[in-house]
């Protein structure tokens, strides 16, 4: 086992050697003048040349990223230009909590919609109940998760009134009873979508351990069905099911850029998309580089799981 | 290559007759099959309807008087009606000539994302097959690339370049590429094991000549059902980028774009979302389940 997450771990440097470069080169190469843009308009020229030299910007590019790597690492990703004066982890730091709560509510969701679905259609399979989950899966992977919001909000806030159409109340501060009123229908809009997918994961999943030996041997044997579904079916799939949902955390950290914007929730997402027409580079590679090294790190998790798991995987390696 | 002496030049044509017909037959067999799975039917009717609208869009809606961009203040959200079939947005344009509009762009991105990437993708994935070197640093790069979130990757692409339809073109290939590159890098160092590669190589034939002539067409199957699942995705992000202002800049007809216009207006013009919504819906649900068909005809081993 040390073995393997020494493989794993030595795996992941040339992946975030390649992220943070591409990361860093997409900005840097952008045109305009970042010192220019963070003086704003009456700034003489010498001004700009001192801030040049200030921050760096004169140097070799590989000298450049270096101490962008140098400073990410200690937590540092430099000071917005729209907001002058403010560094940019203090502004990720103020957007972080709702955008958090928001992925995890909508993977509970998708858990709770997807596992059974999945199994069920995995039992019953080609029955009726089989097709309008196969059919839900397919128009879930079709749909936009602004669309389905727009729906939610046009059905379910506007014309039934039973939840508010946009808006955040905060967890921590407003209470459980609120927070869920308002987080519902982006929850759900971000969850459905992954919903789908994981549905027809969990399917195929139980669908190949139900036809392998060792369940006719359980079933011969006279293990009760719910016993056989559960105990040998479930478990045994369960390895896909949480790639899905490490793969699905990632997917609502990085849809919520779309959602936010759409239900006015003050997350990453939104602080995202506002940084776009402020032209804060800063804030977009950010957020863009801690939502990649998230994904690698969930990714190499799951990895580690799996070698925990299945003593063929690791031993393979 | 062996010249075919051996037989007169009327056997030779015989012969070609004869697999002529066993392609045409291969052929009737493939569309039969297709033409059997209702869903991926479906797929295909949408997909042409998607695509005669964005081709006749100038068309119909100059036939009925009707413009994407006039703006008549007197006509504002009015819902539909004999003279505006999906009524007026906010500006008092006509949403029917917008969303039909909007299919010219939606297709026009998604056919050329998907053209694109596929032959950039099929380029590099079958260079990489060729060379160890090459191949590791292609490869890494694609996983650099695939751990970025696709839509956070498009975004900070066109943050970084503008806002504007090539733009979007150029965010949304960089964005697929990877994934063609990946099954363009599997299938040909697959198909370069088998026999009849081996045997053009012993006969002389040049590295290229292998690679373009041989491998590619014994690749292409699953690099055409990923370009439809491309088109797909396309059509999503483009809508989603110009939702967020980050993609096509208005006043142009996308379908995101007028969404995001018709959010102010939820309460009171709900055809002006629900039109474009609609046709944003059903053209990705189109190419997805005609995708779905063609990997079922093409590919049936992956996939499923």
């Amino acid at each position: 086992m040390k073995k393997y997450v020494g493989k794993r771990l030595l795996s992941l440097i040339p992946t975030i050697l390649i992220v943070s470069v591409v990361i860093f080169l997409l900005v840097h190469l952008t045109p305009g003048d970042p010192a220019a843009m963070m003086l704003g308009d009456d700034a003489t020229l010498e001004d700009i040349a001192a801030l040049h030299t200030k921050l760096g910007l004169d140097d070799p590019i590989v000298v450049q990223y270096v101490r962008w790597v140098g400073r990410c690492l200690r937590g540092d990703f430099g000071i917005s230009t729209a907001v002058v004066g403010q560094p940019v982890a203090d502004l990720i730091a103020s957007h972080f909590q709702p955008t958090i709560c928001l992925a995890i509510y909508s993977q509970l969701i998708t858990i709770l919609i997807a596992i059974p679905a999945g199994m069920y259609a995995a039992k019953k399979r080609g029955t009726a109940g089989d097709y309008t989950v196969s059919v839900f899966s397919i128009m879930g992977i079709s749909l936009p998760s602004f669309l389905l919001g727009l729906g939610l909000i046009m059905l379910l806030a506007v014309k039934l009134r039973w939840l508010p159409a946009a808006g955040y109340k905060s967890l921590t501060a407003d209470g459980f009873v609120p927070f869920i009123r308002y987080m519902t229908l982006p929850a759900l809009s971000l969850g459905f979508i992954h919903a789908a997918y994981m549905m027809r994961m969990t399917k195929t999943a139980m669908l190949e351990v139900l036809g392998s030996d060792y369940i006719r041997m359980a079933r011969s044997k006279g293990v009760r069905e719910g016993s056989i579904l559960f105990k040998h079916g479930f478990r045994n799939a369960l390895l896909t099911v949480i790639t899905v949902v490490g793969q699905g955390f990632i997917s609502a950290l990085a849809g919520a850029a779309v959602v936010e914007r759409l239900f006015n929730i003050p997350g990453m997402g939104s602080l995202m998309v506002d940084s776009i027409e402020k032209r804060d580079y800063q804030v977009i590679q950010a957020i863009t580089l801690l939502v990649a090294m998230l994904n690698v790190v969930i990714n190499l998790i799951i990895d580690l799981i799996y070698g925990l798991a299945d003593p063929r995987i690791r031993l393979a390696d | 290559m062996q010249k075919d002496t051996a037989r007169t030049p009327e056997e030779r044509a015989a012969l070609e007759a004869a697999r002529r017909q066993l392609v045409r037959e291969q052929r009737a067999v493939n569309l039969r099959r297709f033409l059997s799975n209702r869903l991926s039917v479906v797929g295909l009717c949408i997909v042409t309807l998607m695509l005669l609208t964005a081709l006749l869009a100038p068309v119909v809606t100059g036939a009925m008087g009707l413009d994407p961009y006039s703006a008549v203040v007197r006509d504002r959200l009015k819902p539909p009606s004999a003279a505006h079939p999906f009524g007026t947005d906010n500006l008092g344009r006509d949403i029917f000539a917008r969303v039909l509009y909007g299919a010219r762009i939606s297709m026009t991105i998604g056919l050329v994302v998907g053209l694109l990437s596929a032959i950039i993708g099929t380029t590099l994935g079958l260079y990489a097959s060729t060379n160890k070197v090459l191949d590791n640093v292609l490869m890494r790069l694609c996983d650099g690339l695939k751990a970025i979130p696709n839509i956070l990757l498009a975004i900070t692409l066109m943050a970084v370049l503008g806002a504007n339809m090539h733009n979007v073109i150029i965010s949304l290939t960089v964005v697929s590429i990877p994934g063609v590159a990946r099954i363009a890098r599997s299938q040909a160092l697959l198909v370069r094991e088998q026999t009849y590669v081996e045997a053009m190589r012993a006969a002389g034939a040049g590295k290229n000549r292998i690679l373009w002539r041989h491998v590619l067409p014994n690749i292409l199957s699953p690099v055409i059902v990923q370009m439809t699942f491309n088109f797909a995705s396309a059509i999503i992000s483009e809508a989603s980028l110009s939702f967020l202002g980050a993609g096509i800049p208005i006043p142009a007809p996308s379908w995101g774009g007028m969404l995001n216009e018709a959010r102010a207006y939820i309460y009171t013009g709900w055809w002006m979302i629900a039109f474009p919504a609609v046709f944003t819906m059903l053209s990705v649900l189109g190419f997805n389940l005609f995708g779905d068909g063609l990997r079922d005809l093409l590919d049936p081993l992956s996939g499923r």
